[in-house]
């Protein structure tokens, strides 16, 4: 079995990914490849935001595809396109609230009714800070390699304790190499969250830049 | 190694082994792996992305495409050999290897008769979207690359695409139907 060195143990750089500024900027000379990367960035999130507020897949596939079209349409006219996500998340928990109303509509009920109800579909604000809060972590977690996604995943975000053994047979490595291993990507990881401005704090809240 | 990243490293086990810490690192630690695992529950499947990614192309189907150019318009400029065309009016569009003839005949009941042809005939399929009504209509072309298409009286100009394996791969500009 190998020694690992000390250097080894020292975080990668995390990659350094593009802003939203920067990506809706490159969307705006005509750059398709930005577009993909913003797509995948947030498509989670809109899609979260819309199971969450009590939708079927199909339908929350629905609000993902009304949401990237208006944000298609306003790519020009963005003022402040570092606040894409509080934009995004604004858009989908309307959207998500519109395809709520059709669905009640179309079921039959009447519609006096519905507005009458305290808007049972839509997100409460405070889960939409913990939907932030995932995206961020999402980021983070885009920012590290994939085998440190893995590897973290395996071991601490399953919800169940696993024996390492298993896990280096399932991601081809000598089990003595987890620990080291799992030492330097969650520094990285640490690194990543770091970068996107959230850290502890009295609260133990993060606050994204 | 920092502080920072042995407190880090220390939390997210004690996190992850659900022990209650109560210290500032701790709380950071059991967020982030609560925000993961929740983040993981609501994955959007890969067909919603490639639905969000085909926005881009969709959306710019036309510049995609290439736009047919008008060589000839005997409303602009009667050609000698077609003065005997009587009202009707002839168009000639080109892009690249692509041509494509454009005869329009008014009908005594005020609608249109389209004759077009395309050549090379092999090149697609023309399909028409008339305005106002915003209808789209496929022209049937023959062997020959030649098909015609009636419109109602109520059309006022139309875009013709050139369409290929599903793909639209050149049109026209608006071609009014009257002078």
């Amino acid at each position: 079995m190998g020694v690992e060195s000390v250097d080894s143990l020292e975080p990668r750089p995390v990659s350094t990914t593009p802003t939203d500024a920067e990506l809706v900027a490159r969307c705006r000379e005509g750059e398709q490849a930005a577009w993909d990367a913003l797509t995948a960035r947030y498509v989670d999130l809109v899609y979260s935001v819309a199971r969450r507020s009590g939708l079927a897949s199909a339908y929350a596939g629905d609000v993902v595809q009304e949401v990237f079209l208006a944000l298609y349409r306003n790519l020009g006219r963005l003022r402040r396109a570092e606040r894409l996500l509080p934009w995004l998340l604004k858009s989908a928990r309307r959207e998500s609230w519109r395809q709520v109303r059709r669905q009640r509509a179309a079921k039959g009920r009447e519609q006096a009714r519905a507005r009458a109800e305290a808007d049972p579909g839509r997100l409460p604000v405070e889960a939409l800070v913990e939907l932030e809060e995932e995206q961020t972590v999402r980021e983070a977690y885009g920012a590290i390699g994939e085998r440190c996604r893995r590897l973290l995943d395996a071991l601490f975000f399953s919800g169940e304790k696993r024996p390492y053994a298993e896990i280096a047979d399932e991601l081809d490595m000598r089990v003595g190499s987890i620990g080291p291993t799992r030492k330097r990507c969650l520094e990285e990881l640490r690194v990543a969250l770091e970068r996107l401005g959230f850290g502890p704090d009295a609260g133990g809240k993060g606050k994204r830049r | 190694m920092s502080d920072d990243a042995k407190r880090w490293q220390q939390a997210v086990e004690a996190a992850a082994g659900g022990e209650a810490k109560g210290d500032p690192w701790a709380a950071f630690a059991r967020r982030i792996l609560e925000a993961r695992r929740r983040g993981r529950d609501d994955r959007a499947p890969t067909r919603v992305l490639r639905r969000a990614q085909a926005i881009w192309q969709d959306s710019r189907k036309p510049k995609a495409a290439r736009w047919l150019k008008v060589i000839a318009d005997s409303f602009v400029d009667p050609m000698p050999a077609l003065r005997g065309a009587r009202g009707a009016r002839l168009l000639r569009l080109e892009a690249g290897p692509l041509t494509l003839d454009v005869r329009v005949d008014p009908r005594p009941d005020g609608g249109t008769h389209l004759h077009v042809a395309l050549v090379p005939a092999s090149a697609g399929q023309v399909r028409a979207l008339v305005a106002p009504a915003k209808r789209a209509s496929r022209v049937q072309l023959d062997a020959h690359g030649t098909g015609t298409l009636d419109l109602a009286a109520d059309a006022r100009e139309i875009v013709l695409l050139v369409v290929a394996d599903g793909e639209e791969i050149a049109r026209t500009p608006r071609i009014p139907l009257r002078r």
